[in-house]
């Protein structure tokens, strides 16, 4: 049984444009790769109409699995799948960052690569002193993480920060904290004043 | 004779919409097994989550790349393109020494070669389809230059690809035969020769070909990378050349993008030379490239790519480290 081409083209087309649209491929890709699959998306659609001869139907079928899966991905999924990413490393550059604000000697609403980023390029000891507000999993009773990806999300990868403060939520615990950066020997950690419970971030990665 | 066709027993005939509807049912089980297996708040559920995420988006992020390949490809059939490669088709030693640097023209990634590869293939340009597998992924802009964003102040990490790029195109070509039905078509390439087609209908052509064993590849690479615990490989990098093993391993089942691969190699906990392993066989053979690579050229041929550019990106890759270059 065989299924015309130009379903196959189609049926992409809608699966990437949807996630385009809806903010779903914020959770695959990063922002910047968006317009990308958006543009792969119409192109598709104009395939669709182009499109000549027929495929199997197998292919056809294989073709629909990552779009129904995609379908079903959340924010709340990908805040579990975060949890997997247990390969702690250290992100040292990335494209299409905004400017960081601890780099600029301010503080506030920060992310913890943002933290990352500026221990390495202007040291801990600068950082000492400065209060932000970070939104992390607890990933231990003293442990904030989140993951950050490079490209899509296959690729990410656990960014940590111990803190100081009173104990977290259990493991897996999506929480806000407000604190004060500080240096414990060549570490740079976060002396935790309030612990705040929040709901998974819309986008769990950053 | 009546008797003897009444008591013979007869085949059960499924009919191909039953078939069809089967197969369909079996597919959305799955997909809604999966999809509250990746709602568990176990680890098992976050370890499905992180499969199904990977593999969606390996899949997203790939399917752009493999269109403009084959809107490439489509127009590479025009009048400058067919005078190319027919100049190349009776050079073939030249074309195959040029074939990697033609990646220095072409700002895709590692998944939009394929549908070019497979012009030099039908083309008649099969003997240089090796050498641009296994260069033109590595000289290609988009990872010099994220190559040099990725290690600021060490252009010598994107040198070093380049020329671990060359070297295994180099080896390749001189050691990898083309494809068996490559080698019966150089006689006469024109008698299977598809019409031309305009590059929107090469793109549907391409979905329908490549896109089934695409979705294939990303599910064995994003489902690998979930149930297997990375930090082993990492533990491994304590000895250089057991580490650089260990990271084309990794890289094997990772199936990064070329063009983010840099920024995450900057990131592994390991050694110059792992990353700069990481780095120099990623791009041009991983667990998704390979499940493309063997639908469209057989086994024996991947077998036999693989089993000499894994040791040259190993050869290259100390070289490269040896000399100081990373």
């Amino acid at each position: 049984m065989t299924i015309p081409v130009r379903w196959a083209a189609a049926a992409l087309s809608a699966g990437l444009l949807v996630d385009a649209v809806t903010g779903r491929a914020e959770l695959l890709v990063r922002p910047w790769f968006v317009p990308v699959l958006a543009a792969a998306g119409v192109a598709l659609a104009a395939a669709a109409v182009r499109a000549r001869g027929r495929m199997p139907l197998s292919g056809f079928l294989a073709l629909l699995v990552p779009i129904a899966i995609g379908a079903t991905l959340t924010p709340a999924v990908a805040g579990n799948a975060a949890r997997a990413s247990s390969t702690a490393a250290t992100i040292t550059s990335r494209l299409g960052d905004p400017s960081n604000p601890l780099l600029n000697g301010a503080g506030g609403h920060v992310t913890l690569l943002q933290i990352l980023l500026a221990e390495q390029q202007g040291g801990g000891v600068v950082l000492s002193g400065r209060a932000v507000t970070v939104e992390a999993m607890a990933a231990g009773p003293h442990r904030l993480e989140r993951s950050a990806i490079v490209c899509c999300a296959a690729d990410a990868q656990a960014i940590t920060l111990d803190e100081t403060g009173p104990a977290l939520p259990h493991p897996g615990t999506w929480v806000r904290v407000d604190g004060v950066l500080a240096t414990v020997g060549d570490k740079t950690v976060l002396d935790v004043r309030h612990i705040v419970r929040i709901p998974t971030p819309t986008d769990p990665f950053l | 004779m009546a008797v003897d066709a009444l008591d013979r027993p007869r085949a059960v005939q499924i009919r191909p919409g039953a078939r069809t509807a089967v197969i369909a049912g079996i597919l959305g089980a799955a997909v809604v097994v999966l999809a509250l297996a990746a709602r568990l708040d176990t680890g098992i559920g976050s370890h499905v989550a992180a499969a199904e995420l990977g593999f969606v988006s390996l899949f997203a992020e790939s399917l752009p790349f493999l269109l403009v390949g084959a809107a490439l490809s489509a127009l590479l059939a025009g009048r400058v393109g067919t005078h190319l490669l027919r100049a190349a088709g009776t050079h073939p030693r030249l074309a195959a020494a040029l074939a990697p640097l033609v990646g220095a023209a072409l700002p895709l990634c590692d998944c939009g070669l394929l549908p070019l590869a497979r012009r030099l293939r039908r083309d008649g340009t099969a003997r240089s389809l090796g050498a641009f597998l296994a260069g033109a992924p590595l000289t290609n802009p988009i990872v010099v230059v994220s190559t040099l964003l990725a290690f600021p102040g060490h252009p010598g990490v994107a040198v070093a690809r380049v020329l671990g790029g060359l070297s295994m195109a180099m080896a390749v070509s001189a050691l990898v035969p083309p494809p068996a039905h490559a080698l019966s078509c150089d006689a006469d390439h024109h008698h299977d020769a598809p019409p031309r087609e305009g590059w929107l209908t090469a793109m549907g052509t391409e979905i329908a070909r490549t896109g089934p064993v695409l979705v294939l590849g990303a599910l064995a690479a994003a489902t690998l990378k979930a149930a297997l615990p990375t930090h082993v490989f990492f533990s491994l990098s304590n000895q250089p050349l057991l580490g650089a093993v260990a990271m084309m391993a990794l890289a094997f089942v990772m199936s990064i993008c070329s063009q983010a691969d840099a920024f995450v190699a900057a990131a592994l906990p390991v050694g110059a030379l792992p990353r700069l392993a990481f780095l120099v066989l990623g791009p041009a053979l991983d667990l998704r490239l390979a499940t493309l690579y063997r639908r469209e050229f057989g086994t024996g041929w991947i077998i036999r790519y693989a089993a000499v550019i894994v040791p040259m990106a190993l050869i290259a890759a100390t070289v490269c480290a040896t000399a100081g270059l990373v």
